[in-house]
């Protein structure tokens, strides 16, 4: 069978051009793969898991598109990787990975850089929150009080994200509910993939050291303040045991400042700036490290490929209590209350160095659930059992479209008011037939 | 009783469907029916025009007319087959063929649009849905009804009919040109049949008639007849009155018709009436369902060299012109292609 994939690939930087890389190969040993991408340039190494493409919504082979199988759009909160695949994935059906609920920021930066502007952009809030989120939009772009993460936890906006789609997947089991209100597409919740199990790294044995310190090591994307890393400093800072910890920062941040927070916190000593490395790098510093604090507040409606790393090397993990984190098997994780975060960091740091042994073990119940939960071949599954379902309901979704244009285009002005109600439902009661 | 035949319309274009459902419209007159045609006008592009058209003749009231009723609708095309009625018959002339057998095709003007998926999966659905409230379901021919249960999953039976003026077309001679008596477009392939007269050994000729649906597209006709050094063996004679088609028919030593999965086909119909072969090809769908290879004429792939090698041979052959010419009249006769048959099955 035929899939059209829509991704970012490495080198990108973002967590699902990774993923996307990680399960190709699990993908193309099930589908005969096209992949389109926005990257100018990628790894010669995927090319041998299907014909990829460069494409922008204006330049795209809209043909080869339609011919080329269901198209597959893996979409996230960021206009630089997924801008071109949402502007797509809006005109050409299809099924929407949703990574996140909360788009909304994307979707304000579509409009006010790639067309339609403010009215556009108030639009679609009035579409999907009514006055109340115009207003909450309004005072954001006037800079009156609001701030991105506050307007995107309380209007998301990812019904835009999927209102053409044939069919959504969420790697979240707590976003299945939340979708399914708002289309009629099938809906599947599968756990956010890793790589092919064979692929897994080799196992991780830990044990408990009684002078050399015990390893943090905190990577990602860490420029956003939901990642929590200014507080995880303090705590750490302020820990009875912090001479029993040195710490690791990897990844990408803003690297003036948070050399300015480690100073004025005196962790000068203890914390080492790796900026970003490879994923080879990445590999050797979560071999060889003890604990990974993955926390995040407020939750975008995310699940978390970094946590998926930490695990694949059998780590420990400090992550918030809530969303997505939230479900997940006590033993696998350490939870963090958003309430209290600075008193449970510390709880976990003391338990760590009085008892390593008991986060040890709850790293490796990681590893085992990721295994079980988490492979590409378990999530290539999951897509072949809904593939069926979406073919025999996406007839369903162009009478929809049509349907909204068919009221947006000729029955919004339609001359007689009262006439235009009896269109409408004449309407609607004929199209509900067509499928 | 009281028929209404629907059918659409493409304002400004005369061709096959509008003799068609002229002919229909006769044939139950001639029965003693009071019948008219609804002609809808049909613009398919944009792509989202299509469901446009389809839910304005869904909306449209055609129980009675001026206060009588309309005891009976006959659809011919889509999407005026759709109209609602409590007795309908439908009678496919074709589908909405971009959606289905040429899809993805070098023709399909669907496939190139972002939403071209989505609507054709809309078209398909709208056709399983709609399709079965018609009290009985027939095809112009094998072709469509074949198409329709490969794509929709739907049986119809074929129901052939004769061209127009059917008792006018009569056998001549067996004279110095093959005629290729058809729209010029890229369906009906008269480039292939120009690539083909290029690699022909006898000294064939061919005769064109019809008008181009686009006047560019004879400009290329033309172009590469030069190109290929043809000119003096072709003649484009343009849009012809009836009476010179029934000659040309007449006069030809054989017909050439060599479309592209054609529906039915009435040139094929109406060089059998006029006692000549034909030269058509193995994709040409419904003139295969007449014309067998070696009786009634030549089916050869649809490849230049292939259709050469026929046309060389019933040039060559002036006794394999007058055979397969008499077999394809006697073929016609057997197979009971008259109105009467029918009115007979859209009636009962």
């Amino acid at each position: 069978m035929k899939l059209s994939l829509f991704s970012p690939l490495p080198p990108s930087h973002t967590d699902i051009a990774n993923s996307t890389a990680r399960i190709l190969p699990a993908l193309a040993s099930k589908f005969n793969l096209s992949v389109y991408s926005e990257n100018q340039d990628w790894s010669p190494k995927l090319n041998r898991f299907g014909e990829i493409s460069t494409f922008t919504s204006d330049n795209i082979d809209w043909k080869r598109l339609n011919l080329g199988g269901i198209p597959l759009y893996q979409i996230g909160n960021n206009i630089h990787f997924h801008g071109e695949i949402i502007r797509v994935a809006r005109r050409c059906p299809g099924i929407v990975v949703l990574h996140d609920m909360a788009m909304h920021e994307t979707i304000l930066n579509l409009c006010l850089l790639k067309g339609g502007g403010r009215s556009r952009y108030f639009e679609i809030l009035h579409k999907y929150c009514g006055e109340e989120g115009v207003a909450a939009g309004r005072a954001f772009l006037d800079e009156k009080g609001t701030d991105i993460n506050t307007l995107s936890t309380g209007y998301p906006l990812f019904e835009y994200i999927i209102e053409n789609a044939i069919g959504v997947i969420t790697h979240n089991p707590l976003n299945a509910g939340k979708i399914r209100m708002s289309t009629n597409a099938p809906i599947l919740y599968a756990p956010l993939p890793f790589v092919e199990t064979h692929l897994m790294a080799k196992p991780v044995h830990r044990s408990q050291r009684e002078s050399d310190p015990y390893r943090i090591l905190i990577f990602g994307f860490l420029g956003g303040s939901n990642r929590r890393l200014h507080p995880f400093l303090k705590a750490l800072a302020s820990s009875s045991v912090r001479e029993r910890f040195v710490l690791t920062i990897a990844g990408k941040y803003p690297d003036p400042e948070i050399r300015k927070w480690v100073e004025e916190l005196g962790l000068t000593t203890q914390v080492d700036f790796k900026g970003f490395v490879t994923d080879d790098e990445l590999d050797s510093l979560l071999e060889t490290s003890d604990l990974v604090p993955n926390l995040r507040w407020p939750s975008m409606g995310e699940s978390s490929g970094t946590l998926l790393r930490i695990w694949n090397y059998s780590l420990p993990c400090l992550v918030t209590d809530t969303a997505f984190y939230s479900t997940l098997p006590d033993n696998t994780i350490a939870l963090v209350n958003p309430s209290r975060e600075e008193m449970d960091i510390h709880g976990h740091l003391e338990s760590f160095v009085k008892n390593p042994n008991v986060y040890f073990k709850m790293g490796e119940a990681g590893r085992r659930y990721l295994e079980s939960q988490h492979s590409a071949e378990a999530f290539t599954k999951h897509l072949e059992n809904f593939l069926p379902e979406v073919i025999r309901t996406k007839a369903r979704i162009y009478p929809q479209i049509f349907g909204r244009q068919l009221v947006n285009s000729f029955l919004s002005d339609y001359p007689d008011p009262s006439a235009r109600h009896s269109l409408l439902s004449r309407c609607a009661r004929e199209l509900s037939e067509w499928a | 009783m009281r028929i209404l035949i629907t059918t659409t319309h493409v304002p400004f274009v005369d061709g096959g469907a509008e003799t068609h459902a002229r002919s229909l419209r006769k044939a139950l007159e001639d029965k003693g029916h009071e019948v008219d045609i609804a002609q809808i006008p049909f613009k398919w592009y944009p792509p989202q025009r299509i469901h446009e058209h389809v839910l304005a003749c869904r909306l449209l009231d055609l129980q009675e007319s001026n206060g009588c009723t309309i005891d009976k609708v006959i659809g011919l095309k889509f999407p005026a087959y759709h109209v609602r009625h409590p007795n309908k018959s439908i009678w496919i002339l074709h589908q909405f063929r971009t959606a289905f057998e040429m899809w993805g095709s070098e023709h399909c003007d669907l496939s190139p649009h972002p939403q071209g998926r989505a609507i054709r999966d809309s078209i398909d659905s709208v056709e399983r849905a709609l399709l079965p409230e018609a009290r009985t379901l027939f095809a112009n021919s094998q072709t469509v009804a074949d198409r329709l249960k490969t794509h929709c999953g739907i049986g119809a039976t074929p129901l052939y009919h004769p061209p127009m003026n059917a008792n006018e077309f009569h056998a001549g001679e067996y004279g110095d040109y093959l005629y290729f008596p058809s729209r010029l477009n890229k369906w009906k392939r008269q480039m292939l049949a120009l690539e083909a007269l290029a690699q022909t050994h006898q000294p064939v000729n061919i005769r064109f008639s019809g008008l181009p649906d686009d006047p560019s597209f004879q400009e290329s006709l033309e172009a590469r007849a030069r190109e290929l050094g043809v000119t003096r063996r072709v003649a484009f004679l343009g849009r012809v009155p009836f009476e010179e088609m029934i000659h040309q028919y007449a006069n030809a030593k054989a017909v050439l018709f060599i479309p592209e999965q054609e529906d039915y086909g009435y040139i094929t119909l109406e060089a059998m009436l006029s006692s000549k072969a034909v030269i058509t090809c193995t994709d040409s769908g419904g003139p295969n369902e007449f014309i067998r290879n070696g009786k009634e004429g030549f089916v050869c792939e649809p490849d230049a060299g292939a259709i050469a090698r026929a046309m060389d041979e019933a040039w060559a052959s002036r006794n394999f012109a007058i055979e397969a010419g008499k077999s394809a009249m006697i073929r016609y006769m057997e197979m009971d292609i008259t109105w009467n048959h029918v009115v007979d099955s859209l009636l009962k």
